[in-house]
């Protein structure tokens, strides 16, 4: 076999070994298969249709009696959390590239989240929970614990349930504990928003509603900054761990796995408890010093979760890359430091001499991103667009 | 051609071949569907069902008074079942002041008690606003015999009747300056009385002892 009309090929060289590493990796990864929502003979299309209905029928039961009393404080809400929204698309986004997952596959995670796994299940079951927990133990146990035994189980498993909806609906293409990672963290932020624009809502019920829009506003500067520690990164690692547990990466690590999903029902006590768990453990400052702690852990063992999760991930971007290294379009130090992630790449940037070519250098990784993007898209065929990515490669190298 | 081919690998990702159809549907989507919908079912509808099997069994007894915030307190019916709210004197004092709720045999008094500036006429019409524009309740209507109501401590209030095709009631409302010791706001507070049609009048003297025990603590 031999490769022709590639303008990017210096050499036109295959090597075979290579090759195969990257229809391994295109194989295990299903990169370039489209998402497709609408299959009639997949049963998880039906239960998608189902929850999705569900869960719109009890939202417009939630907000539709009160829209016109409440509707100003229901406005802002939207507003505000969809403003909110943008950055953390802009940092998912981020998190998503390279082997990236097809957006419209996370758009289902985000609204399954945000509808199913919050109005069908989170709002019944909570509601439910919160009403039975005083009537079996009465109302002063249920004011301490309730909220801390109710929403870590039943909005933990909610969520999950996106990433089994799209492990049935996309089997090929969610595979890998990073692909859990980010399912999850889309998933939580549907809920997040859509919890906190319910909260925005109920808010305004304050004061017999003659200050919605301040209700509104002081909802999101209350949930706002701590959304930054909960749904997203609960879910995120819930779903990772949730993919160790099954035995993604050939059945290692399903006791981390556990672990994890563990950790992450227990700092979501914390925060929902955060007031009688802070003051029996610290005192009157507790509360605050407890938030401070749970911010923290959850950052680190975040990073963590990364740091396992991703080698897998870049391993693959390598393989898809070796057959470009035998073609002369990226030398292998390149290849195997776009591939080593951030602190590669920056350690690769820091030993070239000089500013022009650390510049050059950067470009170079660029642009091997957009290659690597184009060749996943294309499951490695000489498309124009993969084609043009690497004579981006060479003019970069020639300018 | 390449709309072809796109259309062809689209159909490709998603062909589920005869053999491995059941009832037309895809068998090995069968076990995630199901655990999907397991955990819908769960939520969404056994947790809801075991609550309302689960009856309440928080009577109010004789003396009972409740701890509404701010040192606001009320003696709801004795009989009737506490489902929200606190107990004066009990374990843990009223964290945010919000809410309670009583109950007795389908009638239920749901107390609020927020931040409001105002004459108690206005906050009636505030709560009535509220109330009666809900897409819920869109056949009640107030009687409008709006009636004075002083409670044994000597707080006024206003008080107000609704009824409509299945459901009858009444509104009362008072509202309080801020007093810089609980109250550090002006405040109203609302107590609403809801009953399936026909069961108003059983509870008519047991919901006035109700009314008249409004308090606020350094009053009297």
């Amino acid at each position: 076999m031999s490769i022709t009309a590639d303008p990017g090929s210096t050499t036109g060289s295959v090597s075979p070994a290579a090759e195969e590493a990257r229809a391994e990796a295109l194989a295990a990864t299903g990169w370039g298969i489209p998402f497709k929502l609408v299959q009639p003979r997949n049963a998880m299309f039906w239960v998608f249709l189902w929850g999705m209905a569900a869960g719109t029928l009890h939202m417009v039961q939630y907000f539709g009696p009160r829209l016109g009393v409440y509707g100003t404080g229901l406005g802002v809400g939207i507003l505000g959390f969809a403003l909110y929204t943008i950055p953390w698309l802009i940092l998912l986004a981020h998190h998503n590239r390279y082997a990236a997952l097809p957006w419209r596959l996370l758009a289902v995670a985000f609204i399954w989240g945000g509808v199913a796994a919050t109005f069908w299940m989170g709002l019944q079951a909570n509601t439910a929970m919160l009403s039975l927990y005083p009537k079996l133990f009465g109302v002063e146990w249920a004011t301490n614990w309730s909220a801390g035994l109710t929403a870590p189980f039943t909005e933990e498993l909610a969520k999950a349930s996106a990433l089994v909806l799209l492990i049935g609906l996309a089997p090929k293409l969610v595979r890998s504990v990073y692909d859990g990672l980010i399912i999850g963290a889309f998933a939580g932020l549907g809920l997040q928003i859509f919890e906190d624009v319910l909260y925005a809502f109920n808010g305004s019920a304050g004061n017999f509603g003659t200050n919605q829009v301040g209700a509104a506003i002081s909802t999101l500067l209350s949930r706002g900054p701590v959304g930054l520690f909960q749904h997203v990164l609960f879910s995120a690692v819930f779903c990772a761990g949730l993919m160790w547990l099954i035995g993604r990466e050939n059945g290692r690590h399903r006791l981390r796995g556990l672990l994890l999903m563990l950790f992450v029902v227990v700092v979501h006590s914390c925060w929902d408890n955060a007031t009688f768990y802070g003051r029996s453990i610290f005192g009157e400052a507790g509360p605050i010093l407890l938030m401070i702690i749970l911010a923290v852990v959850e950052l680190i063992v975040l990073a963590q979760v990364f740091r396992w999760a991703a080698p897998q991930q870049l391993a693959w971007v390598h393989a898809l890359l070796g057959p470009e290294v035998v073609r002369g379009v990226l030398t292998a130090d390149e290849a195997a430091a776009f591939s080593g992630g951030r602190k590669a790449r920056k350690a690769y940037v820091k030993k070239v001499d000089g500013h022009h070519r650390k510049r050059a250098a950067k470009h170079i990784f660029a642009a091997t991103g957009d290659l690597t993007h184009e060749l996943a898209a294309a499951r490695a065929q000489d498309t124009p667009a993969v084609q043009h990515a690497r004579a981006e490669l060479v003019r970069l190298r020639a300018a | 051609m390449a709309e072809t081919a796109a259309t062809t690998q689209d159909s490709a990702a998603t062909w589920v071949p005869v053999e491995r159809r059941w009832l037309g549907l895809d068998r090995l989507s069968l076990k995630p569907a199901a655990i999907v919908a397991a955990i819908g079912i769960l939520l969404g509808g056994i947790l809801p069902l075991v609550d309302r099997a689960v009856s309440w069994d928080n009577p109010i007894a004789a003396g009972d008074r409740l701890d509404l915030g701010g040192g606001l307190t009320l003696a709801p019916p004795t009989g009737w079942q506490l489902e929200s709210g606190f107990r004066v004197g009990g374990t843990s004092p009223n964290p945010s002041g919000s809410a309670a709720i009583v109950t007795s045999n389908g009638v239920s008094a749901t107390i609020q008690v927020a931040g409001f500036s105002g004459s108690p006429d206005q906050l009636l019409d505030r709560v009535n606003d509220n109330e009666f524009t809900t897409a819920t309740r869109p056949d009640l209507t107030s009687t409008g015999n709006r009636t004075t109501l002083t409670t044994g401590t000597g707080l006024n209030g206003v008080l107000e009747s609704y009824t409509g095709t299945a459901r009858e009631g009444l509104v009362a409302v008072f509202t309080f300056p801020a007093n810089g010791q609980g109250l550090p706001a002006d405040t109203g507070m609302s107590i609403v009385v809801d009953a399936p049609n026909g069961q108003l009048a059983s509870v008519q003297s047991d919901v006035r002892a109700m009314l008249s025990s409004v308090a606020l603590e350094g009053t009297r």
